[in-house]
């Protein structure tokens, strides 16, 4: 069965649920930018971003049959499992980096004294953002790495709109606070 | 939020929009210039993140997952075993790479050449295959081993389907991918070297395509995708390749296998050349501008058979017979390709053909046959040959009069010219 461009999202999670490779093969192909850029994003370092990328897809289409439409994007269910296997990998990699360090690993191998502009110091930023607390992170995460919209991080965080909006305000404020204080 | 806060924000989504530049955000509100520039700087920065993966990895990752997906055992593998598998295969990797340094002895090489994509040895077929092909150095060799990897994957579906496995998508995919690379190949190829090749790529893809549609009769829907994408892949290799291997100058246009629409602009046609006058030929009723013909052009007034394929504003013409015995008539055949503003005039093939003022459009795939006069250019379809068989039967016989079965088998072996005079009641025209 063909792909139809103007498939909507709900036709397509529908159709790959009830196991349909077609379907699972339009979404991996919507959506593996995306889940890429959050692993590599959350792991520093590509061959590992690639290593939990794939498995990611590969774990959601043998638990596709378990997944529930609600309403909030499907992708928002590929994220939440690519958050577990991150963690996953951390546990089996068995080393002695807490859970609490995880979230900032990836900063250890930053360049000691290099002080760049922001734009190209992305060790510095990384660093800043896993700084950032809760929702904070998350909504940074989801809107601009991510490229989530406001009203689809709403959803999946079960929050309004309006809240999404401060939550960001504040987390850009925390952001340019612990930069400053890096310099 | 309060205002000041909310204009930030509205800014900076502007920004990464697009719909606003920062300088005009600051002229719009100079008191949050400070504010504005500082957020904005930090937003390029956490943007700047944003990395792309490769495509080698997205093709890598997306074969990985069909294979998951063709294991009828993946839908009930508990999802917490990924570690191991990772693990194990990146063990696997090292045993293959590991494998290729032992193979100077051939071994393993050798055991895995017939192997499928399901089996273990796998991967090393494919890998040696790889180093195979980055190894070779002439464009003519490379083309020809693109092809002849092609085959092999085919040929592995073949077997898969014969021994009652679920076809290999990824097999397939792989054989797309091997007849595009032999096509661009060959397109980049000095004339002289591509004919012998042509006329290969000709005969392999019509007996690969068969092979195909042989498979697809029996396959589960869920195969159907796969199968017809390689079997549309094979059709326009085999039109590439049949016109190019008459003229070559088709090879400079870059057609490929990929382009969708390569099928609706073949034709064959039919009819007596009335005139050339430059690049326009007149055939029957029939105009074709822009004519890229073969070297060798026959007079006016032979009565020709041709085909070519339509690029751009360009009609390349492929095989050109000619005989001094006059036709009745014009006739062309190729995939109806839509109707000009009032409907009244038809392509066919991409080109224009001429009025069907009482008969309604076949549908837009129909692949057909007709045949028209000169003089009156009015058509007659006289088949409707959509490649897809239920179709076609469905409209055949809507068409006909029912026949007895051995009526029907002497149909097939009918010519065009028995097949005209059966069909006169369709004349557009009303003639009989």
């Amino acid at each position: 069965m063909d792909i139809p461009s103007q498939e909507s999202e709900e036709s397509l999670v529908a159709r790959a649920i009830s196991h349909d490779r077609a379907a699972f093969t339009a979404l991996y192909e919507k959506y593996v930018n995306q889940i890429y850029r959050h692993a590599y994003y959350r792991v520093g370092n590509q061959a590992d971003a690639e290593d939990i990328t794939e498995e990611v897809f590969i774990r959601a289409w043998k638990s596709i049959g378990r997944f529930k439409q609600t309403g909030a994007p499907f992708v928002s269910w590929l994220i939440t499992i690519t958050r577990n296997q991150i963690i996953d990998y951390y546990r089996a990699q068995k080393s002695h980096i807490s859970l609490d360090k995880i979230e900032v690993a990836a900063s250890s191998d930053s360049e000691p004294g290099k002080i760049a502009e922001l734009n190209s110091n992305r060790e510095r930023i990384r660093s800043a953002i896993r700084k950032l607390k809760g929702d904070k992170q998350k909504v940074i995460m989801m809107h601009f790495i991510d490229g989530f919209s406001y009203s689809q991080i709403a959803s999946a965080l079960k929050k309004s709109e309006g809240a999404v909006r401060v939550i960001q305000y504040r987390a850009l404020s925390d952001l340019k606070r612990i930069l400053a204080e890096q310099i | 939020m309060m205002k000041r806060e909310e204009i930030l924000l509205n800014c900076i989504d502007d920004i990464q929009s697009g719909k606003r530049s920062l300088e005009e955000c600051v002229t719009l509100y100079p008191e949050l210039a400070a504010e504005l520039r500082e957020f904005s700087r930090i937003v390029m920065a956490v943007k700047s993140e944003g990395v792309a993966p490769s495509s080698e990895f997205k093709l890598r990752a997306r074969t990985r997952l069909l294979q998951v997906m063709n294991t009828p055992e993946a839908r009930h593998n508990p999802a917490g075993m990924w570690l191991q598998s990772l693990l194990l295969r990146r063990v696997g990797y090292t045993i293959t790479i590991a494998s290729l340094l032992v193979a100077s002895s051939g071994i393993t090489v050798y055991a895995s050449q017939n192997s499928l994509p399901q089996d273990a040895l796998y991967p090393v077929k494919t890998v040696t295959e790889n180093i195979q092909v980055a190894l070779t150095v002439s464009s003519e060799a490379k083309a020809k081993l693109h092809l002849k990897l092609a085959e092999r994957r085919i040929q592995e579906v073949v077997t898969e389907a014969a021994e009652g496995r679920t076809v290999s998508t990824s097999a397939l995919e792989a054989a797309i991918n091997q007849i595009d690379n032999a096509v661009q190949g060959v397109n980049n190829m000095p004339e002289s070297k591509a004919k012998d090749l042509l006329v290969q790529l000709s005969q392999s893809t019509a007996e690969r395509q068969a092979d195909l549609e042989q498979i697809a009769k029996e396959a589960p829907e869920e195969s159907q995708p796969a199968l017809k994408q390689a079997i549309d892949t094979m059709q326009r290799g085999n039109l590439i390749a049949n016109v190019a291997s008459e003229n070559s100058a088709l090879l400079s246009t870059n057609a490929s296998v990929r382009d969708e629409k390569l099928e609706s602009k073949y034709f064959q046609l039919e009819g007596t050349l009335l005139s050339i006058e430059g690049q326009t030929w007149t055939v029957g009723s029939i105009k074709l501008q822009n004519v890229n013909a073969p070297k060798s052009v026959p007079r006016v007034g032979s009565d020709v058979k041709l085909n070519g394929i339509v690029r751009g504003d360009q009609i390349f013409i492929g095989k050109l017979e000619w005989q001094d015995k006059a036709l009745e008539g014009t006739k062309i055949e190729g995939i109806f390709s839509g109707t000009n503003s009032d409907s009244t005039e038809w392509k066919v093939g991409g080109v224009p053909v001429g009025k069907f003022q009482n008969e309604a459009p076949p549908a837009p795939d129909a692949r057909i046959e007709v045949k028209g006069t000169a003089e009156k250019r009015s058509y007659t379809v006289l088949e409707d040959k959509t490649r897809d068989d239920n179709k076609s039967k469905s409209r055949s016989d809507e068409s006909k009069p029912e026949t007895s079965d051995s009526n029907k088998s002497d149909e097939k072996t009918k010519t065009s010219d028995n097949k005209s005079a059966e069909n006169q009641s369709k004349t557009t025209d009303g003639r009989r």
